[in-house]
């Protein structure tokens, strides 16, 4: 079997997306294996800066997953990493690239299965683009 | 007295005034005024013939018409009561009497929060069907735990309220507002309403052996110890547990009830007449934790309950250090487990003041002073204001408030501010290898 050779780095908040991942693991879930998880300790840790670095390194997707709207821990990191994901995607667009390659997602810590809805959303958005030229 | 002054002068076309600063006029009566005032007897109140009052459910006390009203009303000589004369000031051996004093508000400087503000009712006027607030004989588990109590209205004798007979048939509906995916309810179980139900269901029938009183409901819940024993004790005493859901109630021309019912059971359909019915009402957060929660910067579930910090390892703590949650404010529970709870949050709180120092977690933030270029953004974006700026120009983090989120490292264009674990050299080497 071919597995497939792109790269989706998946920046997952602790307090929500990294749990809903554990969660579809001990569920045995079927997930994307082109999917790489970061722990972060709030989505509003993620800088621009990472996204735009992990993406000129060799990603072909970025993807931020956080906390339902009104339910982050730290009251509102989510909503910052919300601008930054369109600041990101307004930035690749001007460069001439595809802007659906930063996306951001959320959901509870207790839905497992939005998770991985997720994650096969965003690999076959990612799959269905031409290779990044860098 | 003081919000009638208020209401008066606003009348008159004066400015409106707040009522706590309205300063109330002391009398300074005319002692020679007084003397020679018109002793004027109180105006006698008609009452129902002694031969018919016990034939009915009107009051005895007839109440005075407009002329006699006005005439009791004109014997006030309007010395507006308190004379100021000061002699209480002296008889009070306590001392404890200040004709100074008015109301204040206070800053005080404290350690420790403890949240316990409590819950609301669910308004069961929301579901239309049931004929709450439009049928007379349709009342809540409070309003019915006030008629069966002894310092209550009837004195602790059942009597529905239309026409205050003794109801025969007394039907409880059980999730009122509660496990209701409708926009009109909440998801929530409330959890004590299968007990409550079942403890006035058992006063009922002990009171009066003649009433039968039937408990509609989604699913019985009652966990915990000796609680089971306890309904299966009520069930014995006669009370008649149904599973069913309500579709409608309505109105007979007797002031007594049809209810459309629906056994769930076996899916079978049927109307049934009843006395009275009492509407098992959900708990959901008060209009007042939702204040209190914006105040604090706590944050609430769809109910309106208080966040916890972790349901299962934290449950007392809030996401924010120092404030606790006890109680109904947290989510729907029962007395003991209130009580338990509370007392959980006062041993969080005795954990915290005792130990004369606070012990943060390595996962906060942290700022390079020579690094800083004083711009501020990181103060202005920090959620849980943690971050202040010294003398507007250099960056001071307090790591008993940072709450580790990150977001001020993020935004920080100098680089300066990193959090434990997730400095940008550790987020990337994880991201891009």
């Amino acid at each position: 079997m071919n597995a497939p050779s792109r790269t989706i780095v998946a920046f997952l908040c602790r307090e929500c997306a990294y749990a809903a991942a554990d969660a579809a693991g001990s569920a045995r879930s079927s997930l994307p294996t082109t999917v790489r998880s970061v722990l972060v300790p709030c989505t509003g840790r993620v800088s621009p800066l990472h996204l735009l670095k992990t993406l000129s390194e060799g990603a072909d997707g970025v993807w931020v997953a956080g906390c339902l709207e009104g339910q982050c821990r730290h009251r509102e990191g989510n909503l910052y990493a919300l601008d930054r994901v369109t600041l990101v995607q307004r930035l690749l667009s001007s460069v001439g690239v595809e802007p659906e390659r930063a996306q951001m997602s959320t959901m509870s810590a207790a839905d497992p299965d939005r998770f991985v809805e997720a994650a096969w959303a965003m690999d076959k958005a990612i799959a269905g683009l031409p290779p990044l030229q860098r | 007295r003081r919000a009638a002054y208020a209401i008066d002068g606003y009348l008159r076309g004066q400015l409106p005034q707040r009522v706590e600063q309205l300063r109330e006029p002391v009398a300074r009566p005319d002692q020679a005024a007084l003397r020679s005032a018109a002793r004027r007897g109180r105006v006698a109140m008609p009452v129902l013939a002694s031969g018919t009052r016990g034939k009915g459910w009107d009051e005895v006390a007839l109440g005075l018409d407009e002329e006699e009203t006005v005439a009791e009303a004109k014997r006030c000589l309007a010395c507006a009561g308190c004379a100021d004369c000061g002699a209480c000031v002296q008889a009070c051996p306590a001392d404890a009497i200040d004709l100074a004093e008015g109301p204040r508000e206070e800053e005080v400087v404290v350690g420790a929060v403890v949240v316990a503000t409590g819950h609301k009712e669910f308004d069961a006027s929301r579901k239309f069907a049931l004929g709450f607030g439009r049928f007379a004989n349709v009342i809540t588990q409070s309003q019915l735990a006030r008629l069966l109590s002894a310092s209550g209205p009837t004195g602790g004798e059942l009597r529905r309220p239309s026409d205050g007979a003794a109801p025969k048939s007394v039907l409880m509906l059980q999730c009122v507002g509660s496990r209701d995916c409708s926009s009109s309810g909440n998801a929530h179980c409330s959890a004590i309403c299968c007990l409550v139900a079942t403890a006035q269901a058992s006063l009922i029938v002990q009171h009066d052996p003649a009433a039968s009183v039937t408990v509609a409901y989604t699913d019985l819940r009652t966990p915990g110890k000796a609680h089971e024993e306890y309904l299966r004790l009520v069930q014995r005493r006669g009370v008649r547990y149904f599973r069913g859901r309500t579709g409608e109630v309505a109105e007979e021309a007797d002031d007594s009830l049809r209810v459309r019912l629906e056994d769930t059971l076996t899916g079978r359909k049927s109307e049934e007449l009843y006395d009275l019915a009492v509407l098992s009402a959900g708990l959901e957060g008060s209009e007042g934790t939702g204040e209190i929660a914006h105040v604090l910067g706590l944050q609430q579930d769809a109910a309106g309950f208080v966040r916890e910090y972790h349901l299962k390892l934290r449950p007392v703590d809030t996401q924010r250090a120092g404030i606790y949650v006890a109680g109904t404010a947290q989510g729907p529970k029962s007395i003991p487990d209130s009580i338990a709870q509370a007392k959980a949050a006062a041993a969080r709180v005795m954990s915290l003041l005792q130990a004369g120092y606070a012990t943060t977690p390595a996962e906060v933030a942290r700022a390079d002073e020579s690094r800083c270029v004083g711009c501020g953004v990181c103060a202005l974006v920090c959620p849980q204001g943690a971050v202040s700026m010294i003398r507007g120009s250099v960056v001071a983090i307090d790591p008993g408030a940072c709450s580790g989120c990150g977001v001020c490292a993020a935004e920080c264009p100098a680089g300066a501010i990193s959090v434990g674990g997730f400095s940008d050299a550790e987020v990337l080497a994880e991201a891009v290898g």
